[in-house]
């Protein structure tokens, strides 16, 4: 079989350990020279099963360059399909990845990833305290990281047809009808619901707040264009003029500038939902060490100003802020003056009721 | 004897091997599974009949019930769009009869997904459709119910779907004894007559199982409700596709799927009884 076939068949950066490791199981590794394998061994290579953008060249040259580390990254589109590939048998592949912080309470209780030594970790130091010390990413008093990036999905609008907004109101304005999209996901939606109602903590409502929130969203139902799926699906929403104020990511807003949208953001007065990710090892990796450099690497302003260079997300680092001019700041998309506003996504009192209750809004 | 062995196994035996992995066991597990439960993101597997239960509530009950008006609305427009194109094929043209069969497989060729995506092009407030209708001054203002609506959802699905349509009932058509025809037409029987009494009832299998292959389909349609569909627009499978996702509660899902085809099975069983060729001779 020639040399791009057996690429082809291998995940997209999956590392000649692990084809040893996997070769190892079935047997095949015992013909191979002690020498070459204990070479293979000692190699300091990571296989990073992450989001895109956290796994681009720059990513994997900068490693290389200032760790000597070699970042062989997977890439996941969605929190479900990493929870599913680790799942189903990719701890035996990867040595870490990048969850959100809602998902480490089930990551942890599911044995799929394990926990970092503070100690190997003192670019801590520099990160904005609320993340450094978030009881979302410890379990049980364990650690199982430390966010490098965070943000917020919040309000997207087009300024032309709305002037500036600050209120989650805009959501819920009839002036709006059939111009408004949200997003077709529970955890957010019932969150911004429970926010224009002024709850303050949305995801330990009890039954009783829950149904106050059914009772807005469906009362929203009539002003509503269309609930959205893909990210991609209410950029177009809004470059079209299919609707003129969603609910959206930051990352929409930059290409609906260049496509000449004079496109708004803004963490509404009543709150926006919060996310961070962090390296996070995944459950028998032989490399925790190595795992947990790379992790410190992620803390530290230079990897912070780097990363926002280059993919314009916030870093978690104070440092690395510092070093960057307003307006990029600016264009994060993250406002630090009120970081006051943002309820960080948590996983839900009750999940399952959750999605319940969004299935009665959409079928009501 | 050792021949007649291997070769029951190769004609026999592989064929049921296929059914066993590839059907049989993945039901099983999607039986089991139904009866399970999810308690801290892990399954446990013990008895409950607690997803049954709650299938049976008023909301999914609802939800099954649009989803199956909307494929009965997606069916019939299929159908009656579909048959005269079928009759057409089969009957009437003598040239180019390939190349326009052709052209009715040609969209499956093309991704399902960007033949959803072309609708939003078509059907969007700056589309084609409305845009037409403007400049012909037909309408001042754009028409929003064409796109984010069940409307949507219906188009698009007739338009993925009718080619298999099309197709079991050009291949029934095209069989029918000319000579049926000639003898109908000499006993008197006029077009409408003969199409009623000799034509409709010998194409009753090909209507059956056409219908089926939109039907099917249609009942789990999930993809084109999601793009297409507006706030009322919700369908089984995207309520299925979401239990395998956010959700994380397979054994709720497995019991929709399972419930989702147990209706599949019964419009099958009915479409194949009564699809039988009648009034032939």
């Amino acid at each position: 079989m020639e040399r791009e076939s057996i690429n082809l068949l291998l995940p997209r950066g999956i590392s000649r350990r692990k084809v040893m490791q996997l070769m190892g199981v079935s047997g095949l590794a015992a013909a191979m020279p002690a020498s070459l394998r204990s070479a293979m061994a000692q190699d300091k290579s990571l296989s990073y099963f992450t989001w895109s953008s956290w796994g681009e060249e720059p990513f994997v040259v900068k490693a290389k360059q200032k760790l000597s580390v070699e970042l062989k990254p997977t890439f996941y589109s969605s929190s479900d399909e990493m929870m599913a590939k680790l799942r189903g048998g990719g701890t035996k592949i990867y040595d870490m990845i990048v969850p959100v912080q809602n998902y480490i309470g089930p990551a942890a209780k599911a044995g799929l990833i394990e926990p970092l030594n503070p100690a190997s970790l003192p670019n801590t130091k520099d990160i904005f305290e609320q993340f450094a010390t978030s009881p979302q990413w410890r379990v049980d008093g364990k650690l199982y990281g430390i966010p490098f990036v965070w943000g917020a999905n919040a309000m997207a609008f087009n300024r032309k047809e709305t002037g500036e907004l600050d209120s989650l109101g805009a959501l819920f304005d009839p002036k709006y009808k059939g111009r408004i999209a949200m997003r077709d996901e529970p955890e957010d939606t019932l969150a911004v619901a429970a926010l224009q109602l002024g709850i303050k903590k949305p995801y330990s409502m009890e039954e009783k707040e829950l149904q106050e929130v059914k009772k807005l969203l469906i009362s929203q139902k009539p002003l509503v264009r269309a609930y959205w799926k893909n990210v991609a699906d209410v950029q177009n929403m809004l470059a079209s003029g299919e609707v003129v104020v969603a609910w959206a990511f930051l990352a929409i807003i930059a290409p609906l500038l260049k496509a000449g949208v004079d496109a708004g953001w803004v963490w509404p007065k009543e709150g926006a939902v919060g996310w961070s990710e962090a390296i996070t090892p995944v459950k028998g990796t032989g490399k925790i060490k190595l795992v947990e450099e790379y992790a410190n690497f992620t803390l530290s302003p230079e990897y912070g100003e780097f990363m926002a260079r280059t993919t314009r997300y916030a870093p978690a680092s104070k440092v690395a802020i510092s070093r960057l001019e307003s307006q990029l700041v600016k264009d994060l998309g993250i406002d630090i003056n009120n970081v006051g506003r943002l309820v960080f996504k948590d996983i839900p009192k009750d999940k399952s009721r959750w999605n319940e209750i969004w299935n009665e809004v959409k079928a009501a | 004897m050792r021949a007649r062995v291997s070769t029951y196994l190769a004609f026999f035996a592989a064929p049921k091997l296929w059914l066993l992995v590839f059907f049989i066991l993945p039901m099983m597990a999607m039986l089991l599974y139904s009866f399970w439960r999810v308690i801290d993101y892990q399954i446990v597997a013990d008895f409950t009949l607690r997803n049954y239960q709650k299938i049976g509530g008023s909301l999914y009950v609802g939800v099954f019930l649009s989803t199956i008006k909307l494929s009965i609305y997606v069916t019939v427009l299929s159908l009656l769009i579909g048959y005269p194109v079928a009759y057409f094929l089969a009957r009437k043209v003598r040239r180019f009869k390939m190349t326009l069969l052709l052209l009715v497989i040609l969209p499956l060729w093309t991704s399902y997904l960007v033949r959803t995506y072309a609708w939003m092009l078509i059907l969007g407030t700056q589309g084609v459709v409305n845009q037409a209708l403007m400049g012909l001054g037909l309408i001042t203002q754009p028409q929003t119910w064409l796109l984010y609506s069940d409307f949507a959802v219906t188009i698009a699905l007739v338009h993925i779907y009718m080619p298999y349509l099309i197709l079991p009932l050009y291949a029934v058509l095209e069989k029918i004894d000319p000579s049926l025809l000639e003898a109908a037409w000499d006993l008197g029987g006029g077009r409408i007559r003969t199409f009623l009494s000799v034509i409709l009832p010998l194409s009753l299998p090909g209507i059956a199982s056409g219908c089926l292959f939109v039907f099917i389909p249609s009942m789990g349609a999930f993809v084109t409700p999601e793009l297409l569909g507006g706030t009322r627009s919700i369908m089984i499978g995207s309520i299925i596709a979401q239990q395998f996702g956010v959700a994380f509660e397979y054994p709720f899902g497995s019991a929709l799927a399972l419930v989702l085809m147990g209706i599949i099975f019964a419009t099958a069983a009915i479409c194949l009884r009564y699809g039988k060729p009648r009034g032939a001779v």
